[in-house]
């Protein structure tokens, strides 16, 4: 159950989802969306608020799906099991270390620094994708977002006649003869003066 | 796109790409005048320049149907839209009474009409012509930034390119005034002001020996002497430029006899004279504060665009000027052989120039 808390009084609050109270409260929004409720409280001017979760495990279990690279999804039992596992093997050897066994002592530390080692090397590998049940996902991979010159080309809307026909009859243009001599006269010269300015 | 479409650039950059495709390729050269009104295209291998309206007008299916627009230029979209595109747009706005859809407006691409890109395109090509299997140079015309509003010119600048290269056409842009010069003034080595009055922009610039020293441009022109005239006598802008396209000329006789005609041409008269005036201020201006050269000889200033096409018009630019004290000396003042294929040709003569210069 997450839990919404507002301690000021007399704020009138009227979320979306939810039916409209008075502050001081707290209310259940488990189910709203958490971005809204905290857009809707930033633009109320709400700044002092408590958002937690109420321990229920049966409701915070979260899902956690680990891609690999190539994208082949690896079966969310056998992770759980595995998770759960190495969960068991951490609190053993907590226990053993909190019960003083001078000479198990080094043994555990050392397991314990491989298991932060593989844990840290399980964070770098890529892409990692974490799922919550209340839908938040974060993703670790590398931003894919193209380089500023691509990003122009994308913003640029493309021209595109290839749908569209062009059709009809030539009475649509006027012609009007040129004066070819002069035109050859013109170009002669003005070549000979961007040739000298160069 | 094609591999044709993607080694099209900027004609500068491509010079060492280009050398080698010379040799498979025929050249064209081409030179396109992108105005307010009129889209102009002149090629090296043609002997005409041709030119269209710069209008488009979208049409439901229901109003049409495709079959009674087999002699009219246009185009179907994929989801069945029509666009008649050019001079034919004005006739069918009329029969339909719809607003014609103008790309550009003021001198640069329309915030209005941004959708409308691809129709753009269209009109384009078809202008232009066939450039398959040629390797094409063209460079088209940009005004210059404005002194009296803050619109910038870089956003059309790039619209353009992109449509050229869409096109499969490599591509440079030049100064829609300074295209005047290199057509108009080659015996005075490309010396000169010249100035030219479209519909969305008077612009103006003022050379010496082929290079540009001043260029800028005023927001007012062609357009805004319709929308002033409409404005003073109640009308539709649309209808003023109609009235003043057929009957409007500054000399000789006009035989009109209806009254309402006979005031928009006043109007009209005054209008023009507004826009001149206004106009040599702002070079007297630009010149006093920007101009570090000195001009030791007298330059000729050169008219053109569509706005000076009214019989009679650089007379009235003469009486106007000859009132002001001018920073520089003046040979002549002369209109363009042709005020609305000038730029058009001078943009050919200058691609011309510059693919000789890389090749």
């Amino acid at each position: 159950m997450i839990i919404l808390k507002i301690k000021d009084r007399g704020m009138y609050l009227e979320i979306p989802g939810l039916s409209p109270t008075r502050t001081p409260v707290e209310v259940d929004i488990s189910k709203c969306n958490l971005s809204m409720i905290s857009v809707y409280l930033r633009k109320q001017g709400i700044v002092d608020y408590e958002i937690y979760s109420k321990s229920d495990i049966t409701h915070e279990k979260k899902e956690i799906e680990i891609q690999t690279i190539g994208g082949s999804k690896v079966d969310n039992s056998s992770i759980e099991k595995r998770f759960s596992k190495l969960e068991l093997m951490m609190s053993r050897l907590l226990k053993k270390e909190q019960g003083n066994d001078s000479g198990n002592s080094e043994q555990i530390n050392r397991k314990l620094e491989t298991i932060e080692k593989l844990a840290l090397k399980l964070l770098d590998k890529e892409p990692l994708t974490i799922q919550g049940t209340n839908s938040v996902t974060k993703v670790t991979e590398k931003s894919k977002d193209p380089e500023i010159e691509e990003l122009d080309e994308k913003f640029i809307p493309s021209i595109n006649t290839s749908n569209m026909k062009l059709k009809g009859g030539g009475t649509n243009t006027q012609t009007i003869n040129r004066d070819k001599t002069d035109l050859d006269d013109s170009v002669d010269l003005l070549s000979r003066l961007i040739d000298q300015e160069d | 796109m094609t591999d044709e479409k993607e080694n099209v650039e900027k004609i500068e950059p491509a010079i060492e790409h280009k050398k080698e495709k010379s040799k498979a390729d025929p050249i064209i050269s081409i030179g396109l005048d992108v105005g307010t009104m009129h889209l102009c295209a002149a090629r090296s291998d043609r002997d005409e320049i041709k030119i269209t309206r710069n209008v488009f007008l979208k049409l439901d299916s229901d109003d049409v149907q495709v079959s009674e627009l087999s002699d009219i230029s246009h185009v179907e979209g994929a989801d069945g839209e029509l666009y008649i595109i050019g001079s034919d747009a004005f006739k069918y706005a009329n029969i339909f009474g719809k607003e014609i859809s103008r790309p550009m407006e003021r001198g640069l691409i329309s915030p209005k009409e941004i959708a409308a890109i691809d129709v753009l395109t269209l009109m384009i090509k078809d202008l232009i012509g066939d450039v398959k299997g040629k390797d094409a140079y063209c460079t088209y015309s940009v005004p210059a930034e404005a002194i009296d509003e803050g619109r910038s010119v870089t956003y059309h600048e790039n619209v353009f390119a992109r449509i050229l290269k869409s096109l499969g056409i490599n591509y440079s842009s030049t100064n829609e005034a300074m295209a005047i010069i290199y057509s108009e003034c080659a015996k005075e080595k490309f010396s000169g002001i010249a100035i030219s009055f479209g519909a969305g922009m008077a612009n103006c610039v003022i050379a010496y020996k082929g290079i540009q020293a001043l260029a800028f441009s005023t927001a007012r022109s062609g357009d805004w002497i319709d929308q002033q005239t409409a404005d003073a006598l109640g009308m539709v802008a649309n209808r003023v430029t109609s009235i003043k396209e057929k009957y409007m000329r500054f000399s000789g006789e006009v035989e009109i006899k209806n009254k309402k005609t006979k005031r928009v041409l006043e109007a009209l008269y005054y209008y023009h004279k507004a826009l001149i005036e206004y106009t040599v201020k702002k070079i007297i201006k630009e010149f006093d504060e920007k101009v570090d050269i000195e001009v030791d000889d007298s330059i000729p200033i050169v008219i053109s665009g569509g706005t000076s096409m009214p019989e009679g018009f650089d007379d009235m630019f003469r009486d106007v000027i000859s009132g002001y004290e001018l920073p520089f000396e003046v040979s002549e003042i002369r209109r363009a052989k042709n005020p609305l294929t000038a730029v058009a040709n001078g943009l050919l003569i200058k691609t011309i120039s510059d693919v000789k210069k890389i090749r």
